[in-house]
């Protein structure tokens, strides 16, 4: 065609169109490994190996093209990426539009210069992912491209939406302009917003009575400015350096510390009921960042705020709901587990602030904390709350979490008391061993007489462990019908075949609850069995020593005839009891 | 200038001028009331009704009686403002319905104004209606100008919205003043800045809350220019007696504010944040009744209480913001303690130990240079620039922080833009913007050279900056010459 006869004809129009070719490849081919950047970062953590090596492979050939080419620019339309007239990235759906997220901020061309640094290529990526993500930035594109600072990539942008600037001098020059500009006549004032007219008071202070300007108050002149600006400028960099140590001791103040101070501030200087409810709607924010940052004392200040603004459109029901989101439990428990002494403190005074709605989020927060120092302080702080009502504790005991059980029931423990007596017994035939266990220690803290008929219940079935704990517990006081129940088990004839462990917790148990009722099956143990049966003898002799635990005079007697006895090994399990026989009184 | 220009080259001419804008804006308004009952009256009948009729002939005496003064009328909506061949008709309280209703049938047509030549007939008129009616839908609306075409309406001409691009507007201006110079850049860039805040306040009035995502749009030049040492920008800061100064004073703000925040050696992002609550530390004045904020006499002492609550309701406005950043919180101590004072004195009054921030003691001295040289109603004459820099260095410098006074100093020179100065040749010139590297000598407008021959209007001499060999001997009271400075600084 007319193309290739004049390309025969014209070498260096030849080379130009193959060169351009090529830069039209190069750059296509970088803004398609761009996309795909793009792509992979979306679906992988930014740590992910391959996430790393597109973001490398992307840096290596955008520099490498640069040095090459020197400058790619790319233009966006509201459905393509050219490059010059070349399409390069049509949309191919609604979500494939790589252009439309340029174009939609306003970007109308993107030129890469040779030279761009690593930095500069992450930071372009990084800023269109915010933009495109499910979680959008705050920021438009290039407000995103202009804080990134990029030295080697210029961006062409359409001026923020309507804020079509104007003026024109053609109005008065005559070139017929339509545009406003200033002009030596204002027009007259009737319609302008212009707030500067206001003078001063009819009455007030001092200061206010002088001539002023807008809000300004203005008085004297001085002729003195050079001799004034001499002296401020040899104090210049003392002064500088103290604003700019100022600044920054300013800008390292947590933002939530500040906000707090803002809205104190406001609230301080004559704020009317509009205000404090304008400033109640805007302090659950506060709060809420408080809280996500772990920063509990300003949660407490805000909480306190808030009801000094008695918002009606915030309430702490809600706003605990709020707190006991699956997302928002986590991040606490991260803060709470990681927090120092202070700070922990902190956090209780904010959830006992917060009142009894609190107590549901801190149990979820007990529940998910793996910090032990952590938790102890969570389960004070729900002791002392429910300790007036631990009812309140009642629908934690049906928590399909072990563990939250256990940890309710140790709380309860805490709470101690015969109010507690009626929650526990829903946990004492908790499926897990674990939670009965901590029954058993929470019953410690009730009435024996209460416990004692749980405690008895439990030991139906109970492993070794648990048997241990209920007989410790049951020992705590005398009991003639713990005595004869745990006589009982003695005399059983499986008796033989517990752990020694068990037979020892019986034999401990029954001395210590036993009395007199209970010395004549005491007795009979001792003197029953044969010659041939050596475990017997370690029976009698612990039986005997039951007997001098018991302490009484009966028992006393009981042993001083046994050690009369013609049966050696009795005699001298007797007499070694006698030995260390104790009297009750 | 774009090739879609919406002004008519026969309204440039002389004849255009020749004419009273007074009359033209009234004439306009009256031009508006009328194709908004033709518009309203269309909606409900159709062409053959005589209500539609009856219009449609009131309005097109209007337009022949205007026509008989003008070769064409071009009236065109731009920026929330129609203008009749490049004169504002002024939105009047009793107009701002009809204004309102026929600005959005323009936007919803994506048309930027209406062409009317001489010759034009009620039958024009009327097919050119019926079409601009149909050109509701979208599709329609994108092919007007060839259906006005096709219907052989020869004396009406429909201005598509995309040839009013301020942008294009800007640059071609630039282009004919001066041609990418570093001025022209600065114009731009100052003029997009104030409009854009007419559009972000007047907008916040609507919505109760400003767009920080535009404002931050808005300074981000401004930073850039004063980043690249772009001084022109601080110079406009100088021009005060114009249309727009209500928005402008925020922009004046801003750049001052920026500028200062530079010389001390703020970062980049710390002077854009800075820019963005400088830009709307009066916000709150929105809130308070315009009857207050326009009069002229002495305030009350409730009106007075009025005035000082702004920095609360500037906060107040942007408590309602989207988000916590760390620009909310600047934007929002620099409205709440923009009155304060560094000698802890101003409003409003805390009750308790409270320090100005930092931010904000760049704001508020930035924000009473400004406002103090301003033209107030009830001064005289408005005090200069000088005025302004000697007052503050006065007794009333305890009120400010050193270190920000200095940088004022160092930001608008000793002589800033707008002063009018004699020098030891003997020459008047005009300070228009700041020299950093010498504060003693601005850069400077020509008026009067040493000989003492004026130098023309049209073919400017300047100082960039004033030489060595020169320099200032006495600053010009505003009373003291004619020249009008405005202009000056405007051109």
């Amino acid at each position: 065609m007319d193309t290739s006869a004049r390309t025969a004809e014209d070498p260096a129009f030849s080379d130009a169109q193959v060169e351009g070719g090529a830069t039209v490849k190069a750059a296509g081919a970088l803004l398609n490994q761009f996309a795909r950047t793009l792509k992979t970062c979306r679906l992988y953590d930014g740590a992910n190996p391959t996430v790393v090596k597109f973001r490398e492979d992307l840096t290596i050939s955008a520099r490498g093209l640069l040095n090459k080419y020197g400058e790619i620019a790319y233009t966006f339309h509201s459905d393509d990426v050219l490059f010059g007239e070349t399409s390069l990235y049509p949309a191919r759906s609604r979500d494939d539009n790589l252009a439309l997220a340029f174009y939609r901020d306003g970007v109308r061309t993107l030129t890469l210069h040779r030279g761009i640094e690593p930095r500069e290529i992450e930071a372009l990526i990084d800023s269109v992912l915010q933009v495109t993500g499910q979680n959008p930035s705050d920021d438009d594109l290039v407000t995103l491209l202009w804080e990134a600072h990029l030295d080697h990539v210029s961006i062409d942008y359409v001026p923020g939406e309507s804020e079509a600037g104007g003026n024109s001098t053609a109005a008065d020059s005559g070139e017929g302009a339509i545009m406003p500009w200033p002009t030596s006549s204002a027009e007259d004032g009737a319609d302008s917003t212009t707030p500067e007219a206001a003078v001063e008071p009819e009455s007030g202070s001092s200061a206010e009575r002088a001539s002023r300007s807008d809000d300004w108050t203005t008085a004297e002149l001085t002729d003195e400015l050079e001799a004034g600006f001499e002296e401020l400028d040899a104090l210049s960099s003392s002064e500088i350096a103290r604003f700019m140590r100022e600044y920054q001791a300013e800008h390292q103040v947590p933002i939530v510390t500040s906000m707090l101070a803002v809205a104190h501030a406001y609230l301080d200087s004559g704020a009317n009921p509009d205000d404090r409810a304008e400033i109640g709607r805007f302090l659950p924010r506060v709060l809420r960042l408080s809280v996500s940052l772990g920063a509990w004392l300003e949660a407490r200040e805000a909480l306190s705020l808030l009801r000094e603004c008695s918002s009606p459109e915030w309430s702490v029901e809600t706003f605990t709901q709020e707190l006991m989101q699956p997302i928002t439990i986590a991040s606490t428990v991260e803060r709470v587990d990681a927090a120092d002494g202070a700070n922990a403190a902190d956090f209780i005074q904010f959830a006992r602030g917060l009142g009894d709605p609190s107590i549901d989020w801190l149990n979820l927060v007990l529940a998910e904390s793996q910090s032990r120092r952590g938790r102890r302080a969570l389960a004070e702080a729900i002791a002392d709350m429910c300790r007036s009502h631990p009812e309140r504790l009642a629908p934690w005991l049906s928590d399909p979490r072990w563990f939250v059980v256990r940890n309710v029931v140790h709380i309860l423990g805490w709470i101690g008391g015969n109010g507690i007596v009626g929650l526990l017994q829903s946990a004492v035939r908790h499926p897990d061993a674990r939670v009965r266990l901590e029954v058993v220690s929470a019953l410690g803290h009730v009435d024996a007489k209460l416990a004692r008929p749980l405690l008895t219940r439990m030991l139906e079935g109970a492993d070794t462990r648990m048997f241990c704990s209920i007989t410790h517990q049951l020992s705590s006081t005398r009991d003639p019908h713990t005595a004869r129940m745990i006589m009982g088990l003695m005399m059983d004839p499986a008796f033989d075949q517990r752990p020694a462990e068990e037979k020892r917790a019986i034999y401990s148990t029954i001395s210590a609850v036993g009395g007199d009722e209970i010395v004549p099956e005491l007795e009979a143990e001792m003197h029953r069995g044969n010659w041939f049966s050596r475990s017997q003898d370690a029976h009698r002799a612990t039986v005997a020593r039951c007997l001098a635990r018991l302490g009484t005079p009966l028992s006393r007697m009981v042993l001083e005839r046994g050690a009369l006895s013609k049966r050696g090994p009795l005699r001298k399990a007797c007499e070694d009891a006698l030995m260390g026989f104790n009297d009750r009184e | 200038m774009s090739d879609h220009s919406p002004v008519p080259p026969a309204s440039n001419g002389a004849g255009h001028d020749a004419h009273d804008p007074a009359r033209l804006a009234e004439l306009g308004a009256s031009l508006l009331v009328r194709l908004a009952a033709l518009l309203r009256t269309a909606k409900t009948y159709d062409a053959a009704n005589q209500a539609f009729q009856r219009q449609l002939q009131d309005c097109h005496a209007l337009i022949a009686q205007m026509l008989e003064d003008e070769d064409d009328l071009a009236l065109v909506a731009v920026t929330d403002y129609f203008y009749i061949n490049g004169v504002r008709i002024r939105a009047t309280a009793s107009l701002l319905s009809v204004y309102h209703s026929l600005m959005s049938e323009f936007e919803r047509r994506s048309l930027g104004g209406i062409r009317f030549v001489s010759g034009m007939s009620p039958a024009e008129l009327e097919r050119f209606f019926q079409l601009f009616m149909a050109a509701e839908d979208p599709v329609v609306a994108e092919r007007l100008a060839d259906a006005v075409v096709e219907a052989s309406i020869q004396h009406i001409v429909p201005l598509p919205a995309v040839s009013l691009d301020e942008d294009d507007m800007t640059q071609s201006i630039d282009d004919k003043k001066d041609p990418a110079s570093e001025r022209g850049r600065a114009k731009r860039v100052f003029w997009r800045a104030v409009l854009g805040t007419k559009k972000i306040l007047l907008r916040a009035k609507q919505t109760g809350r400003p767009d920080l995502r535009h404002a931050k749009r808005l300074v981000q030049p401004l930073v850039d220019s004063v980043m690249r040492h772009e001084y022109s920008i601080v110079g406009l800061t100088a021009l005060k007696d114009h249309d727009e100064y209500t928005y402008a004073h925020c922009v004046n703000v801003s750049i001052l504010s920026v500028s200062m925040g530079q010389v001390l050696g703020l970062s980049r992002q710390a002077l854009a944040d800075l820019g963005v609550a400088a830009l709307l530390h009066d916000i709150g004045k929105i809130s308070i009744p315009g009857d207050v904020l326009r009069k002229p006499a002495a305030l009350t002492a409730d009106e007075w209480g009025q005035m000082r609550r702004h920095p609360l309701e500037g906060v107040k406005m942007l408590t309602r913001l989207p988000g916590l950043s760390p620009l909310t919180l600047d934007s929002m101590r620099v409205c709440l303690e923009h009155h304060m004072n560094f000698d802890r004195t101003g409003y409003p009054d805390i009750g308790h130990e409270w320090g100005q921030a930092s931010l904000s003691r760049i704001v508020a001295m930035a924000d009473c240079f400004d406002a103090i040289t301003a033209h107030r109603a009830y001064h005289k004459r408005p005090r200069s620039a000088f005025e302004g820099l000697q007052y503050l260095m006065g007794p009333v410098r305890v009120q400010f922080d050193p270190a920000v006074l200095w940088a004022l100093v160092r930001t608008v020179g000793l002589y800033p833009a707008g002063s009018l100065l004699t020098t030891a040749s003997g020459a008047v010139v005009l300070s228009v913007s700041p020299n950093p590297k010498d504060l003693r000598r601005p850069h400077c407008r020509l008026l009067v050279r040493a000989d003492g021959t004026a130098v023309p209007d049209d073919q400017p001499e300047t100082w960039d900056p004033m030489p060595d060999t020169e320099s200032v001997t006495r600053v010009l009271k505003p009373e003291e010459y004619s020249a009008n400075t405005a202009d000056l600084l405007a051109a």
